[in-house]
């Protein structure tokens, strides 16, 4: 998803945070950041600067100098370790909590809520919120009630408030807007998963506007890189060639591993997993996380030091996601891949 | 069949208390499901703590914790017995059973432990140690860079096995050829140092050859390091203290799932198990359940309700407080302390069964994680699980 296209001078910087827009007053704005992954502060500097940070969208345009109302809501879903269904389910009533079952590739989602929060930091999933979801698919699909639940999730619906809303944020429109700060900065606020490339396309738009660019953005006719032969990866078609397996779970090869790699040139897990669902079954990369670091380290991608650094963020994370999920079979799991990386692997964080 | 003794779980507790028991001419049968969590394990026997001293860090551990109900002398006995066991079957352990040791883990760090296995013994790295690492091409559970990572000045070399898993590699190491090949590809490597590390793969069964071989024929110093399930050191502790019960006269019930049990008022009679067909019936004058926590299956979490899944014992739980810490990486969840309660004599709290005796992890307060106590404990609450059952039985005799 994040490769530049070829022929694109194109860079970019992940696991950052911006600390603070450098002189949006004058026509060049930059911004300072810190990366994460090195502790390095950074000075970013361009002809225009382009807010599109999802829920922390209205934080960034106040720092710009608009203040845009947001509604923030928080939206739960849990992931059970079976495909139970192959078409989308969805109860046909008004928008409301825990109406849709999702199959994805081996799993299937069921979600959603909507919780009105102020800070889109640190949000975890509430207990409540599993029993809610997990009592109202079980409505669609008895299955619920006793399927192995693998992981949960939040994210926030960066909603845009409209003059005044009195029915909740389920009824806040999903639509978005752009907003030309007038110093070379540009907001896009608000919107969903589903219209993000619509987003992208109308913002690129726009930038042309400013340029002055007679021309009109063209990704919606490009595949984007790598999706060609990756999307459509079928279980079924990983079966055929079962060689060497690094993640037992999703069957995925080290020589796949090794493509993604090669093709993408990143340094990040997360980019192997969203493109090959390494680390998304029943484990949660309890193995393969440790076998995907190893292998970035051996391509010379990351040092042995950055990679026990995203192994430890990365248990964090995935714990966080199963921790309100734990009984039954998961919870078996959980002190199987404790045990393997406190005990055996001596991970732990000694008190004393 | 009728047995004196019937012991449910074949991991490290129940496998020692058929052993005793069938040393003391008792006829015991093991009943498990499938194979236990300690094959999977290190194969290292951990007793207590992360400090440089182990019985005396129990000294410092809750008045609850199983270990207080068996006694420093008992621990550090049934440790001993188990190490006498081990050695007559060809595979010592090494270390002081009241010290701890660091030994070197697949992430270039160290990990405390007491009692490693013959082929751990020079795992002990110190910081400005040089080592050799050997490794083998496309292995999954292993990747040298991590360690090196620890220790720049350690070169790897790359042995390719022609398969890439470390159950497939200790099963070629077993195959004199392939191991003569190996030592002759080494002995080409001019490796410097005396020392090689290398991932735990040294043959499943005859691992003591094995490392003997190696050791006269290149001259080197070797040890294991342990890798991620299925980690073979584990496996040979598994396998070699099966062995050593079979030996004995202990019979097997393997993959048994117990669906049923009978009771006559405080005794309970037989156990029955899921067969196809016709299911079998195993009866014994005593029972000693040791069938772990909830990774093993012997404590199960029905979303918040707590279950013991062979005869629903009342199981202790922790109330008022969260059953999971926040952060991944601190020990000993509080639901660790979930579990069955015992007397003095390892019997079940409330049980109703006279004739049912508790050990292992599924003991409540055993926290095996959060004092870093797992076969220790085991071992020495299954010795002292069979003596209190055997003194029952005399009991009855009479």
């Amino acid at each position: 998803m994040l490769s530049p296209q070829k022929n694109a001078e194109a860079g970019y910087l992940l696991i950052i945070k911006l600390l603070k827009l450098l002189k949006p007053e004058v026509s060049v704005p930059g911004v300072k950041v810190l990366d994460k992954f090195s502790s390095e502060i950074v000075e970013i500097t361009g002809k225009v600067i382009v807010n599109a940070s999802g829920a922390w969208g209205s934080q960034i345009a106040k720092m710009a100098g608009s203040d845009v109302p947001m509604s923030l809501s928080k939206g739960s879903l849990i992931i059970a370790n079976h495909r139970l269904s192959n078409l989308v389910i969805n109860r046909l009533r008004p928008s409301s909590n825990g109406d849709i079952i999702v199959p994805s590739e081996t799993v299937s989602l069921a979600g959603t809520t909507s919780i009105h929060v102020n800070n889109p930091d640190n949000l975890t999933t509430d207990p409540d919120e599993i029993d809610l979801i997990r009592s109202e698919a079980a409505m669609m699909l008895p299955d619920f009630n006793n399927i192995r639940l693998i992981r949960s999730y939040t994210g926030v619906r960066p909603l845009l408030k409209a003059a005044e809303t009195s029915t909740g944020d389920r009824s806040i429109s999903r639509g978005f807007q752009i907003i030309d700060h007038k110093n070379g900065m540009f907001s896009i606020l608000g919107g969903k998963l589903t219209t993000y490339r619509l987003m992208a396309e109308k913002m690129t738009d726009r930038i042309m506007e400013h340029f002055n660019i007679n021309e009109k953005c063209t990704t919606a006719d490009i595949p984007l890189e790598g999706q060609e032969d990756l999307s459509g990866y079928p279980v079924s078609k990983r079966l055929g060639k079962l060689e060497n397996i690094m993640c037992e779970c999703e069957l995925v090869s080290r020589s796949k591993v090794k493509k993604v790699i090669e093709d993408t040139n990143t340094k990040h897990i997360g980019d192997i997993q969203h493109r090959t669902r390494l680390g998304m079954g029943p484990c949660q990369g309890g193995f393969c996380t440790y076998r995907a670091l190893g292998m970035l380290q051996e391509m010379d991608k990351v040092t042995s030091e950055e990679s026990l650094d995203t192994l430890k963020r990365f248990l964090q994370r995935r714990y966080k996601g199963s921790r309100p999920l734990l009984w039954g079979d998961q919870l078996r799991e959980e002190q199987l891949v404790e045990g393997i990386y406190l005990s055996l692997l001596g991970m732990a964080e000694h008190e004393i | 069949m009728k047995y004196d003794i019937a012991i449910i779980g074949s991991g490290m507790s129940g496998l020692m208390a058929s052993i005793y028991l069938a040393e003391q001419g008792i006829k015991t049968a093991v009943i498990s499901k499938g194979d236990p969590i300690c094959s999977l394990s290190s194969g290292c026997i951990d007793i207590a703590g992360n400090d440089e001293l182990t019985l005396d860090s129990i000294d410092k551990f809750p008045q609850e914790h199983p270990y207080k109900k068996v006694g420093n002398t008992e621990i550090y006995n049934s440790i001993q017995y188990f190490r006498d066991l081990m050695e007559k079957q060809g595979c010592y352990y090494t270390g002081d059973i009241r010290k701890n040791r660091r030994i070197l883990t697949p992430l270039g760090r160290t990990r405390v432990t007491s009692l490693v296995p013959f082929s751990m013994e020079y795992a002990d790295i110190k910081k400005d140690e040089t080592f050799h690492i050997i490794s083998f091409k496309d292995i999954k559970d292993f990747f040298p860079s991590y360690v090196t990572g620890e220790f720049p000045d350690t070169d790897i070399s790359i042995f390719d096995a022609g398969t890439y898993t470390t159950m497939g590699i200790a099963a070629k190491m077993d195959n004199t050829e392939f191991l003569s090949s190996f030592i002759t590809w080494i002995n080409l490597q001019n490796i410097k140092q005396g020392k090689i590390g290398i991932p735990a793969v040294l043959g499943i069964t005859k691992t003591f050859k094995i490392i003997k071989k190696l050791e006269k024929e290149t001259g080197k110093f070797f040890f294991e390091i342990p890798t991620l399930p299925p980690s073979i050191p584990g496996l040979r502790l598994y396998r070699n203290l099966k062995s050593i019960a079979e030996k004995k006269g202990v019979s097997f019930y393997g993959s048994s799932e117990i669906i049923d049990f009978k009771k006559d008022n405080d005794r309970i009679i037989n156990i029955t198990i899921k067969k196809p067909g016709r299911p079998d019936h195993v009866g014994a004058d005593a029972f000693i359940l040791a069938t772990g926590s909830f990774v093993s299956g012997g404590l199960f979490l029905d979303k918040n309700i707590f279950k013991e899944t062979v005869f629903n014992l009342p199981v202790f739980s922790p109330k008022n407080e969260e059953l999971f810490n926040q952060n991944f990486f601190k020990l000993g969840h509080p639901i660790e302390k979930a579990g069955i309660l015992i007397d003095n004599n390892f019997k079940a709290l409330e049980s109703g069964y006279d004739n049912l005796f508790i050990a292992g992890s599924i003991l409540a307060f055993s926290e095996t994680m959060k004092y870093q106590c797992g076969h220790g404990m085991a071992i020495s609450t299954g010795i002292a699980a069979a003596k209190n059952a055997l003194k029952f039985l005399g009991g009855t005799l009479k």
